[in-house]
């Protein structure tokens, strides 16, 4: 059972070793015309590798996401955790290209391996493309370099004829609201053997669906609550217990009393109301995470970090429990910086907060946040914030800590030791344990 | 020798099988209902008249963390018996008002007892609606004078019973109770966001200010504006109070929440003012002091309120939706185009 999943990566060859040269590499890009690949050959057989690979580029995140937007994209906006985004807005306006990549893997589309490459074919375009013009006279992207980012373009994207999306937990999200599931229903057993990425995934979708829907559609997201929340809630972490409280308690200060009372009927069933907070002071909490999150991930970031950490800052010392995860989460991205580095007065500032966080919080975090905590992880990936990740367990001793996910406590005896291999390892592990991805 | 003929017999076989099935060990002995029911009909303090909400219970707590953002008082530990019940009143009594609320909390041994409220945002879900649910693995029984000499108790499990200490007869229908159906005829044309919190506002609102008001009437129509009949002779505000609106602008933060309490005391004029008020069905305030011809031919019997309410009701579906009516008693009638 614990094999079952709503979907499995495609893991057919696409590219076979075989192809070597970009020529016949690009052979294998069925999604690209006969013009666009006798203009990649062309640029490689000339030598401008970076004009052949951001063009590329350029088509093959058109083509992911073209692909994404298949799933609709109010589903995309409530996987990447923006509630702000409906079936109106443009997919291109929403998804970064690190967005796309990621959602592609969750949903799919690319195996993790793939969208790693695809990952580090983007840092190099990035890289490529912010050098000033005096460097990047000097350095230039290389031929090996070129075919790499070439190959997994066209092995991760450009060589599919078509993806079939995720389709089985495509049809598990319609039926959330446009269907009453009942308790037998095969998807009901499904979602219980699924990775965790789903049961948190449903428990966002849930939740964002009480919000915004209403009439049938209610009715029958508040049934699927009944069933779904019941069925999986000993398998869900604090983190996911306490966004059903947190949905429950605004619902009520709202005034919605059919929402409130679907929702009490599931929090009674789980005895769940332990995880309703005492107040509303956490919304106000996760706010500032969010802001956070849009400063680090958006344009100028270095620059426009400062600002809400402060804002953060300002809202106290003591963090409420419902908030606790989004908050650490936000404050490690700032610490931990990426590829490029930190920003400096806003990593002061994190850290001034993250000081004051006591153990007993940390083990919390730990246990119940970290394991599914890909937007770290995924930065333990990287060197630079791995080191700034160790030095900071370093700073506030965070190593003998009572722990109970094993692959947690392996990250943290690596971290302690400083051995950024084995640290990455162990972050890698997390995020498969986590996505249920076996490549 | 004469036997003494009380209501308290009556009342003690009329409840017995309501205080078994609520499950609180303290309602073991039907008395301490009665007694409760018996003291809330004309309750006093220093010459007061008081309506606390009392709410008995065996889980306080779990009652708390069902109510977020919620306040809690306790004020003291008493025998759990009927002198136990009158101490928790008497002290609690003269601070139930604001939306605090009687809790007494059943421990087998004694009673603890003190004050409780829902959030006090003024848009929130309303305490009643989270509490009197048959899913709740405890109970809760209710207590409630909703006019003079009449008292309604209520069980979780879905009892429910109006005790008039009176001579009405048992078929006659309890004070407020066609609020439900007023509010649903006020909010039927409002936007479906802004409609439950609406209604949730209005009932608490209107509930608290039917039970003082010395009887009115409350018209409402399907027209953006009030028919003519009405609008003639009454007042019509330029800029009609507009309730869903000013739900959403305070959901949003646009507005605080002092704005939307302020319209309660203007609310309570108007319904100590003679005549008619008057919403639209999209839960707009239009108008009040508004008075209708009445004809003597009508053949109502009744006093000048009962026979505006026989005559606006011939104009339903004819630019009125429903038609409210409640007498200085608290009798009241209800008529709507739906029913």
């Amino acid at each position: 059972m614990s094999d079952l999943t709503l979907w499995q990566p495609d893991s057919k060859e696409l590219l076979p070793a075989s192809a070597k040269t970009p020529a016949e590499i690009s052979n294998y890009a069925v999604q690209l015309s006969g013009r666009d690949k006798t203009q990649i050959v062309s640029a490689f057989e000339s030598g401008h590798y970076e004009m052949a690979i951001n063009y590329l580029w350029g088509k093959a995140t058109a083509a992911l996401r073209k692909e994404l937007s298949t799933v609709g994209v109010g589903l995309l906006g409530e996987m990447l955790g923006k509630t702000d985004v409906d079936e109106h807005d443009d997919v291109d306006d929403i998804l970064t290209a690190k967005d796309t990549i990621k959602l592609a893997e969750e949903l799919g589309i690319v195996s993790s391996t793939d969208g790693m490459r695809l990952r580090h074919t983007y840092e190099i375009i990035t890289h490529f493309s912010q050098l000033e013009t005096s460097d990047s006279d000097i350095e230039e992207i290389d031929e090996s370099e070129a075919i790499s980012s070439l190959k997994a373009c066209v092995k991760g994207v450009l060589g599919r004829p078509k993806v079939e999306v995720a389709k089985r937990f495509i049809d598990f999200r319609e039926a959330l609201d446009s269907e009453t599931l009942s308790e037998g229903d095969q998807r009901v057993e499904m979602l219980k053997g699924s990775p965790y990425f789903f049961n948190k995934l449903t428990i966002s979708v849930l939740m964002s669906a009480v919000k915004k829907n209403t009439g049938a559609n209610l009715d029958h997201t508040l049934a699927n609550i009944n069933t779904l929340v019941p069925a999986i809630w000993g398998n869900l972490r604090d983190a996911e217990k306490w966004q059903v409280g947190q949905t429950y308690a605004e619902a009520y200060a709202d005034g919605k009393s059919t929402v409130v009372g679907g929702l009490k009927s599931a929090l009674l069933k789980v005895k769940g109301f332990d995880y309703v907070p005492e107040n509303l002071r956490s919304s106000t909490f996760l706010k500032a995470a969010d802001a956070i999150i849009k400063a680090h991930e958006g344009l100028n970031n270095f620059y426009n970090e400062a600002a809400p950490v402060r804002a953060l800052s300002k809202l106290g010392s003591t963090i409420p429990t419902p908030a606790l995860p989004a908050c650490i989460s936000a404050l490690l991205c700032i610490v931990l910086g990426n590829r490029y580095g930190v920003s400096w007065s806003a990593a002061d500032e994190a850290k001034g907060i993250l000081s004051v966080i006591t153990n007993d919080r940390w083990v919390y975090y730990f246990n119940n946040v970290l394991p599914g905590d890909v937007r770290i992880l995924e930065k333990l990936s990287l060197d630079r914030p791995a080191t700034n990740w160790c030095a900071l367990m370093k700073q506030y001793q965070l190593f003998d800590l009572d722990v109970k996910n094993k692959n947690v406590g392996l990250l943290l005896a690596a971290t302690k030791s400083a051995e950024l291999s084995r640290v990455q390892r162990f972050a890698s592990a997390l995020i498969q344990e986590y996505y249920g991805k076996k490549s | 020798m004469p036997t003494n003929i009380t209501f308290r017999t009556q009342l003690l076989g009329g409840v017995s099988e309501f205080c078994h099935g609520s499950q609180l060990p303290l309602l073991n002995n039907a008395l301490i209902l009665v007694e409760l029911v018996v003291l809330l009909a004309r309750y006093q303090e220093e010459g007061v008249a008081l309506a606390p909400n009392i709410y008995i219970t065996d889980n306080i707590d779990a009652i708390g963390s069902m109510l977020p953002d919620g306040e809690r008082l306790k004020i003291g530990v008493a025998e759990a018996n009927e002198k136990g019940l009158k101490q928790a009143l008497k002290k609690c009594a003269p601070l139930a008002a604001g939306g605090w609320l009687i809790y007494i909390q059943d421990r087998r041994d004694n009673i603890e007892y003190g004050l409780f409220k829902g959030a006090s945002n003024p848009i929130s879900v309303p305490v009643d609606d989270i509490l009197m649910d048959p899913e709740l693995d405890f109970s809760v029984v209710k207590a409630y004078q909703i006019a003079n000499d009449c008292v309604e108790i209520r069980c979780n499990n879905e009892s429910h019973h109006y005790i008039f200490l009176n001579h009405r007869k048992e078929d006659s229908p309890p004070p407020l109770r066609y609020l439900d159906e007023l509010i649903t005829a006020i909010t039927d044309n409002s936007h479906a966001d802004e409609k439950e919190p609406t209604a949730g506002f209005l009932k608490r609102l209107l509930f608290e200010a039917l039970r003082k008001s010395h009887g009115c009437i409350i018209a409402v129509t399907n027209l953006v504006e009030a028919p003519r009949f009405l609008s003639e002779d009454g007042v019509m505000l330029d800029e009609p109070i507009n309730f869903p609106e000013l739900v959403r602008s305070f959901r949003n933060n646009e507005e605080s929440s002092s704005r939307i309490d302020s319209k309660e005391t203007l609310l309570n004029g108007m319904l100590n003012s003679d005549g008619i008020i008057v919403f639209n069905n999209s839960g707009q305030l239009l108008g009040y002091n508004c008075f209708v011809k009445t004809k003597q031919e009508d053949g109502v019997v009744g006093g000048a309120r009962k026979r505006a309410f026989a005559t606006i009701e011939k104009e339903l579906g004819r630019g009125l939706s429903a038609v409210f009516m409640q007498s200085q008693d608290g009798w009241s009638d209800f008529k709507g185009v739906s029913q």
